[in-house]
């Protein structure tokens, strides 16, 4: 309901962001012609039914600007978008979950103050101006990385991957902090407890004590930021298809705010609220691995 | 007695009574070094953003063309812009515009979503109930995607960026002033004012709300950080404040398609906006460490 009001109420008159403001008037008898073939003549909710239904079926419209469909240019942009996110998203925790783990053992330490500084400086980063810096160093100074643009990774492999690198790195630098912060916190919860008192206790390898008892028992919290931090990687890509002339969801929505395309901003802003679900979904997921007292019914 | 007396004698216990909370604040200040020093960094921005007019040592729409493109040197310590700006003071004028949006758009935040959450926690039942559903539909969206329909919807330019990162960020605070409210509810000062007879606006008012200040002022802080990269990244993405308005978002976008040749006119804006953003998250963990004690450390 918000996706329809925010562009259909807000956004004023829907026939005039087709037609264009001025150039595109029409005489009125086709004005009223045409209103009444898009339904624009109905009432309010009826409008958002009939979109709401055409949404369940997966007609989100066509778009003003290229006339394509716009469930098919989300589905042509999509993979673009999930193989970024998955590289962002695989490299926080790579680096978050340590991170994290290593500032816990040395609590209140020069080494947990580096740790929480080096996280907190991920979460304060602009990410459009990590990526110019590191295009910046790694592509025009040193020539290791290509600058921009997208290779499919089905496609090619290694030149895909090569791609990924750097935008992949800047997407996942502010996940970075935020995971590496409740990592650290909720570590410090657990080793607190008495059964890692115990488990020290029984002669267990430290390094057993911290992984099979003490992470596990801690990623719970973790699993949670992950999950919420999911759709806000999508919201990230905007920025970082553009730094890294991407041609994925984020770049599809910002041409359409632009260009006024409603209905491909519509259809972007409701993919990001399926991905907060998507999230959440692998979070719950998560939770009855990491912890098989909770049955998700 | 005299009220020449009271005066006389009240005059040297202010006095203590200044003198102890600069020392209560100057302890404060030792123990959290790192959060001090962040503070300072913050009132240092917002002095610059103030001053921005007078500190400037150019126009920031002064056009030189006979310095395009000059590297950092003592006459522009962050060098030109490829018509000739200089961008130290675009990033002087710069700060103006990210401390303005951070604070308007923080206060959009508080002045709707504060009310909100409070009436939700303290009355309750359907209101709440319709009110969190409504707060849950607005968090479903990335804040930036969110912020981004808006402004596309209401059009680019200052006062939209305000409010679309306002609404973007309003549920947070909605969302920690009902968990207060529902705590804060129960206490026996709140059950022996309803006895009393006072009315349920003026618990609200006067015993609920004073009691949930702190965490706000905390997420306030916090949630500066955000907008003001918020602002910066709708800028970058030109969405945001519209030239010739110079903003460290928008210096960076006119700085990004000249990486190669002058990468200072990207470099500069970024840093200032590093710097301020983490100089109020530290801030911001700083004043939780102090207002809540049960975090210290964590």
């Amino acid at each position: 309901m918000l996706t329809f009001s925010l562009t259909n109420v807000l956004g004023g008159d829907p026939l005039l962001a087709l037609m264009g403001e001025e150039d595109g008037r029409l005489a009125p008898e086709a004005e009223a012609l045409l209103r009444e073939e898009l339904g624009l003549n109905d009432p309010l909710p009826i409008q958002y039914l009939n979109w709401l239904f055409d949404a369940i079926r997966g007609d989100l419209g066509t778009s003003i600007q290229s006339g394509q469909p716009v469930t098919e240019a989300l589905l042509d942009r999509i993979p673009v978008t999930f193989q970024l996110g998955m590289t962002a998203w695989i490299f926080a925790i790579a680096f978050a979950i340590p991170l994290g783990m290593f500032a816990a053992i040395s609590r209140n330490t020069w080494k947990d103050q580096a740790a929480t500084a080096l996280a907190l400086a991920g979460v304060a980063t602009p990410s459009f101006w990590m990526g110019l810096m590191l295009i910046l160093v790694f592509a025009v100074w040193f020539r290791l990385l290509p600058p921009s643009g997208f290779v499919n990774l089905w496609d090619d492999p290694i030149d895909g991957a090569k791609h990924l690198v750097l935008p992949g790195i800047t997407l996942g630098v502010n996940l970075i902090g935020t995971v590496a912060r409740q990592t650290r916190s909720a570590m410090l919860e657990v080793l607190g407890q008495d059964y890692i008192r115990t488990a020290r206790a029984k002669g267990l390898l430290e390094r057993v004590v911290l992984t099979k008892h003490a992470l596990r028992n801690a990623m719970l919290p973790v699993v949670t930021v992950l999950g919420l931090q999911f759709a806000n990687l999508l919201g990230g890509t905007v920025i970082i298809e553009q730094v890294f002339a991407i041609p994925g969801v984020g770049r599809l929505a910002l041409g359409a705010v632009f260009a006024q395309d409603f209905p491909v901003v519509q259809g972007a802003v409701l993919l990001a609220a399926l991905a907060t679900l998507a999230g959440n979904l692998w979070a719950d997921i998560m939770y009855t691995i990491f912890d098989p007292r909770i049955r998700v019914s | 007695m005299s009220e020449s007396t009271t005066l006389a004698q009240s005059a040297p216990a202010l006095a203590f009574a200044t003198k102890s909370k600069q020392r209560q604040l100057w302890n404060l200040a030792k123990r959290h070094r790192i959060g001090a020093a962040a503070f300072g960094g913050v009132i240092l921005v917002c002095l610059i953003a103030a001053t921005a007019p007078i500190i400037s040592p150019y126009d920031p729409l002064e056009q030189d063309y006979d310095s395009l493109l000059q590297g950092p040197s003592l006459s522009h310590p962050f060098g030109t812009d490829r018509v000739g700006r200089d961008i130290f003071a675009r990033v002087l004028y710069g700060t103006q515009i990210s401390v303005l949006v951070g604070l308007v758009a923080v206060g959009i935040s508080i002045v709707i979503g504060v009310p909100l959450g409070l009436l939700s926690g303290f009355v309750g039942g359907a209101l709440d109930n319709v009110i969190m559903r409504f707060m849950d539909a607005l968090i479903a969206f990335p804040r930036l995607i969110l912020a981004l329909a808006i402004v596309a919807v209401l059009s680019p330019g200052i006062v939209n960026v305000m409010i679309a990162v306002g609404i973007g960020s309003m549920p947070v605070y909605a969302r920690l002033m009902r968990s207060q409210a529902l705590a804060i509810r129960e206490n026996q000062y709140v059950e022996a004012a309803h006895s009393l007879g006072v009315s349920n606006v003026r618990v609200m008012y006067r015993h609920v709300l004073p009691n949930a200040v702190s965490p706000i002022i905390v997420q306030a802080t916090l949630g500066l950080g955000y907008a003001v990269l918020a602002e910066a990244s709708l800028s970058f993405l030109g969405v945001g404040v519209q030239p010739p308005t110079a903003t460290w978002g928008s210096i960076l976008n006119q700085g990004a398609p000249l990486l190669e040749q002058a990468w200072w006119v990207a470099f500069f804006p970024g840093l200032a906006i590093f710097i301020f953003v983490l100089c109020l998250n530290l801030a911001g963990d700083a004043l939780r460490d102090i207002l809540d004690p049960r975090l210290r450390g964590r």
